[in-house]
C-alpha cells in the first residue's frame, strides 16, 4: 500500500483529502505543521507528500528546504497543495522541486487523487 | 570702513547657515547620534571657514591663528564623516571592542586638531593671502601625515556607505544613504579643484577660498538626508533650492543696488519673490503629500486584497471538496431530487471561487505585481486548446462552436500564453453563456501588424451605453451606482488589463439587443 503523507494546518481539509485518499486505498498519514511533518516523514518514508505551504511557524518553503538537506527522505516526492497563490512562494517551491503547485480551490479532491496516482505511476 | 568682497559675504554666509543647519538639525531629535555627529560636521566645518574670513579680513598679526584655527577645523572633517558613515542610517548596537576602536579613531582626529592649532607641526607660519582668491602658508613636518589621515577616513567612510547600500531593504533608506553620497561627492570633486588639484598639479595657489563654497552641498544634502525631509518627493526640495537661490541673488541685488531708490525697488522684488516662492513651495509640497496618500491607500487596498482572497479560498476548497465528494456518491447514493439543488450549490460556489480569482488578479494588476512571461506562441493551437476545453459546455447547451482557421500561415507572437488563454476562455466562455440557440464562431487572421482573434455570437447582444461600460471594474461605476453588465462580473476588466500589459487592444461590438454581439482582441506581431 503506497503511503501519502499530507502536511495541513486546516483540520477539516486534511480530513477532506485523508478521506478521499484512503478510499482510493492509500495510508494516509497527516501532520499540522512544519516540524511533526519533517518527523513524520522519516518514521513513515511515504511515497508522496502533499504540502500546503502557509502553515503555522515555519511554512512549506522551509519544510521543502529541510526535507531536501536530509538524504534519507529527499527524494520524496512532494506537491504544494495551497491556496496561498504568491508567484514567490511558486518560483521557490518549484526550485525546490516539487513535482506542481495546486491551488486548493481549483482543484477537487478526485482531480487531487487523480493527479496524485498520476505521478506515483511515473 | 570695512568693505566685503562677494568672497566674502559668500563665505559668511555659508558659515551662518552651516551652524544654523548643524544646529537646526540637532535639535529636531537631540538623542539621535547621527544628528549629533552631523552637530559637530558643521561646528568643525564653521571652525574651518572661520579660520579662513580670519585670514582674509583682520590682517597679519591673526593670520597665523586663522590659518592654524582653518586647519583644525578641517582635520575634524575626516573623522566625523568616518563616524557617521559607521552610524548612517540607523544608528548601530556597538560592542564593547568596537567603541574602543571608535575612541581610538576620534582620539587620532582629536590629536590632530590639537596639533593643528597649538603647534607649528602642522601650520608653521607665513599664512597669507594669494590673489586672487587663495591663502597659502608655510607648512610643518607632520603635514604629510595629515594629508594621509584626511585620505585614508574619507575613502573609509565612503567605502562604508557603498557596502551599505547593497544591504540596505526599504527604498527610504536607500535615498538617505544616495543623498549623502551626493551630497559628499559633489563637495569633494568641487572642493578638491582649488585646493588640492590645481595647487598640486598646476601651481596655482590662488583660488583656495573657493574650496569652502563646495561643503555646502555635503551640508545640505546631509541634512536632507538625517531628517528624512521629502526624500521621497525631491520636487519640493528642488524648488526650495530653486526658491532660495534666486532669494539669495535678490539679496546680493539689494547690497549691489548705487542708489537708495533701487535698493527699495529691488526689496520690494525680493517681499514680492519670498511671498511667491512660499507660495509655490506649499503647492508643490501638497500636491506631494497627496500622491504620497494616494499610493499608500492603493497599496494597501491591494495587500487587503491578497490577504482576504488566500482567507476566502479556505472555506470555498472545503465547500468544493465534500460537494464533490457527495456528488460522487462517497457518502452513499443521492436522491434524485437531491441532485439539482447539489448541483445549484456547487455552480455558486465554482462562481465564488472565480470571483475570488479575480479580485486577486486584479490586486495584481492595479499594484504593478502581474508577473508576465512572454514566449512565442502559436495563437491558432492557443484557441484549439480553449475550443477543446469549453466543446462540452457548448455542445449541452446546443450550441456551434466553429473555429474559422486563417488562410495564410501566422507567424508565432511573443505573449504571455497563460494569460492570453485566460482572455479567450473568457470570451468564449461569454459568448456561450449569453447565447441561447445558434452558437459562436472564432476568426483568427492578420490585420496590418497584428493578429486579430473576433469572436462572434448569434445571442443576446448588447445596447450602446452596455457596450461602453462592459470593459468597466464594477468600482468605478458613475456616481457610486452598480453600473456592470449584469452577471458579467469582472472577467472582461481584467481581460483589458491583460491585453494592455501586451499592447494589444480589446473591443466589442454589437448592432442591439437580440443582434448578437462580436468580440475583438489584437495583439502586435512581435
Amino acid at each position: 500500500m503506497k503511503k501519502i503523507l499530507i502536511v495541513e494546518d486546516e483540520e477539516i481539509l486534511a480530513q477532506m483529502y485523508k478521506e478521499r485518499l484512503e478510499k482510493e486505498g492509500f495510508e494516509v498519514f497527516l501532520a499540522s505543521n512544519s516540524k511533526k511533518g519533517l518527523k513524520l516523514a522519516r518514521e513513515e518514508k511515504p511515497d508522496l507528500i502533499l504540502l500546503d505551504i502557509l502553515l503555522p511557524d515555519e511554512d512549506g518553503i522551509s519544510f521543502l528546504k529541510e526535507l531536501r538537506k536530509e538524504s534519507s527522505i529527499s527524494e520524496i516526492l512532494v506537491v504544494a497543495l495551497s491556496n496561498y497563490d504568491d508567484p514567490k512562494s511558486k518560483k521557490d517551491a518549484f526550485s525546490l522541486g516539487v513535482k506542481e503547485y495546486l491551488i486548493k480551490t481549483d482543484y477537487t479532491p478526485k482531480q487531487v487523487v487523480e493527479r496524485v496516482k498520476k505521478y506515483l505511476e511515473n | 570702513m570695512i568693505t566685503f568682497s562677494l568672497i566674502e559675504i559668500g563665505l559668511f554666509s555659508i558659515f551662518l547657515s552651516n551652524w544654523f543647519l548643524g544646529f537646526f538639525v540637532y535639535f529636531k531629535e537631540r538623542k539621535n547620534i547621527l544628528n549629533q555627529i552631523f552637530l559637530g560636521i558643521t561646528l568643525t566645518t564653521g571652525f574651518w571657514l572661520g579660520g579662513l574670513l580670519i585670514v582674509l579680513k583682520l590682517g597679519s598679526s591673526f593670520s597665523l591663528f586663522g590659518g592654524r584655527l582653518a586647519f583644525a577645523g578641517a582635520s575634524l572633517i575626516p573623522l566625523f564623516f568616518l563616524l557617521f558613515s559607521f552610524e548612517f542610517p540607523k544608528p548601530q548596537k556597538k560592542s564593547l571592542l568596537f567603541s574602543f576602536f571608535l575612541f581610538f579613531l576620534s582620539l587620532i582626529g582629536i590629536s590632530f586638531f590639537f596639533i593643528s592649532l597649538f603647534s607649528p607641526l602642522i601650520v608653521t607660519s607665513r599664512v597669507k593671502k594669494v590673489v586672487p582668491y587663495g591663502i597659502t602658508a608655510k607648512f610643518g613636518k607632520l603635514y604629510p601625515l595629515f594629508g594621509l589621515y584626511f585620505l585614508i577616513f574619507i575613502s573609509w567612510g565612503i567605502f562604508n556607505l557603498f557596502k551599505k547600500i547593497r544591504i540596505i531593504k526599504t527604498e527610504i533608506e536607500k535615498r538617505q544613504i544616495e543623498f549623502f553620497l551626493i551630497g559628499a561627492g559633489l563637495s569633494l570633486i568641487l572642493g578638491s579643484l582649488p585646493n588640492l588639484i590645481l595647487p598640486l598639479f598646476f601651481n596655482i595657489l590662488g583660488y583656495s577660498q573657493l574650496g569652502p563654497f563646495a561643503i555646502i552641498f555635503f551640508i545640505v544634502f546631509t541634512a536632507l538626508a538625517i531628517t528624512r525631509y521629502h526624500l521621497l518627493g525631491i520636487e519640493v526640495i528642488l524648488t526650495e533650492i530653486l526658491v532660495g537661490l534666486i532669494g539669495l541673488l535678490l539679496i546680493i541685488q539689494i547690497f549691489s543696488a548705487p542708489t537708495v531708490l533701487w535698493k527699495v525697488i529691488n526689496g520690494s522684488i525680493f517681499v514680492l519673490f519670498c511671498i511667491f516662492g512660499y507660495l509655490l513651495i506649499r503647492a508643490t509640497y501638497r500636491e506631494i503629500k497627496r500622491r504620497e496618500e494616494l499610493e499608500r491607500i492603493s497599496k494597501a487596498k491591494s495587500e487587503f486584497i491578497s490577504i482576504t482572497s488566500h482567507q476566502l479560498r479556505t472555506p470555498l476548497s472545503a465547500i468544493k471538496g465534500y460537494l464533490s465528494m457527495i456528488a460522487e456518491g462517497i457518502y452513499g447514493e443521492i436522491p434524485e431530487r437531491l441532485k439539482k439543488p447539489l448541483k445549484n450549490v456547487y455552480l455558486s460556489n465554482e462562481r465564488l471561487i472565480k470571483l475570488v480569482n479575480d479580485l486577486l488578479d486584479i490586486s495584481r494588476i492595479e499594484a504593478g505585481k502581474m508577473e508576465m512571461k512572454f514566449e512565442r506562441t502559436n495563437l491558432e493551437e492557443l484557441i484549439n486548446e480553449v475550443i477543446s476545453e469549453l466543446e462540452v459546455e457548448a455542445e449541452k447547451k446546443g450550441l456551434y462552436l466553429k473555429f474559422e482557421k486563417p488562410k495564410e500561415k501566422l507567424p508565432q507572437i511573443l505573449i504571455d500564453k497563460e494569460k492570453i488563454r485566460q482572455v479567450i476562455l473568457n470570451i468564449v466562455d461569454n459568448a456561450i453563456k449569453y447565447t441561447k440557440e445558434g452558437g459562436a464562431t472564432i476568426r483568427l487572421k492578420r490585420v496590418k501588424n497584428s493578429l486579430q482573434i473576433a469572436v462572434s455570437d448569434t445571442g443576446i447582444g448588447m445596447t450602446k451605453e452596455e457596450i461602453a461600460k462592459l470593459f468597466e471594474s464594477f468600482s468605478r461605476g458613475a456616481g457610486g451606482r452598480k453600473s456592470w453588465v449584469e452577471g458579467a462580473g469582472l472577467g472582461l476588466y481584467i481581460s483589458k488589463k491583460l491585453i494592455d500589459l501586451h499592447q494589444g487592444k480589446i473591443w466589442a461590438e454589437s448592432e442591439g439587443r437580440g443582434k448578437g454581439s462580436t468580440f475583438y482582441i489584437e495583439l502586435p506581431i512581435k
